[in-house]
């Protein structure tokens, strides 16, 4: 583990979908967001959980869609609901995906939701890397 | 009982502040600045690949940036602006990129700009 990371992850390791590999958040970047109340961030986090670790990941990307990011993975899932504070759930907005950004080293740079692609729901909008997971999918 | 994972227990132990503030953060290892100026949950969409908006889900109103490849920009800023005791104003990052954008970004960076000033947010230096 990242001597920083302070929430891990087991996530689909991009490098053999057979087993799993440990991904992380580093503390500073949480702490900020507890200090600044950034609520509504934190409580994503529990999407990232469900999409990293219980099964919710539906694709696999890699690469970021743009320069010197190849090495870099997109882990997307598709939760049927959302939580838009640490106490409140609510349904998933609709047409969305759910993306967990992360580095090639592990560290989970970004996680948000983002509107399916109009030519392909299963794809993300904005993302065009090459996909890794599940095998046999264009 | 199952055991409870690092989220479970880091949100446990770490309430968030009642008031969103916002804020914005350089991260070295990704090469990218992300904003916050509303604590709205959030959506985002990618507009070039050098900006992704974070925009609310309830009213579609921009509440955030994220910003690539960013580390060019920020060190040549010393070089053109000054930079007051705090560190860089955020509204001169998001100009600096208004140059090379596409019609639909270049108005997003203003907006991001003017949101920045009205709410005159700093980018601190720190470390990754």
């Amino acid at each position: 583990m990242k001597t920083r990371w302070i929430v891990t992850f087991k996530a689909i390791d991009p490098r053999n979908p057979t087993k799993t590999w440990e991904v992380g958040l580093f503390e500073r970047r949480l702490k900020m967001m507890v200090q600044q109340g950034h609520d509504a961030k934190l409580a994503q986090l529990k999407l990232v959980e469900e999409i990293l670790e219980k099964g919710g990941t539906e694709r696999l990307y890699g690469g970021w869609s743009r320069a010197e990011t190849d090495d870099c993975f997109v882990y997307v899932g598709r939760p049927n609901h959302n939580w838009t504070s640490l106490t409140i759930e609510t349904p998933a907005p609709k047409g969305c995906l759910f993306l967990v950004f992360v580095l090639p080293d592990g560290t989970i740079a970004d996680w948000t939701w983002r509107q399916c692609s109009e030519d392909d729901p299963s794809c993300p909008s904005g993302v065009t890397g090459e996909l890794l997971w599940p095998p046999n999918q264009t | 009982m199952a055991a409870k994972s690092d989220l479970e227990r880091f949100l446990r132990e770490n309430q968030p502040a009642k008031k969103f503030v916002p804020y914005c953060f350089l991260d070295k290892q990704s090469d990218t600045l992300t904003a916050y100026f509303e604590g709205d949950a959030d959506y985002s969409k990618r507009l070039s690949d050098h900006l992704t908006l974070y925009l609310s889900l309830e009213t579609d109103e921009i509440v955030g940036c994220r910003v690539k490849g960013i580390s060019g920009i920020i060190e040549d800023l010393p070089n053109f602006i000054r930079i007051n005791h705090k560190g860089v104003e955020l509204s001169i990052v998001f100009f600096a990129f208004t140059g090379g954008a596409e019609e639909e970004s270049r108005k997003a960076l203003k907006d991001l700009a003017r949101v920045a000033t009205e709410r005159e947010m700093v980018l601190e230096p720190c470390s990754a």
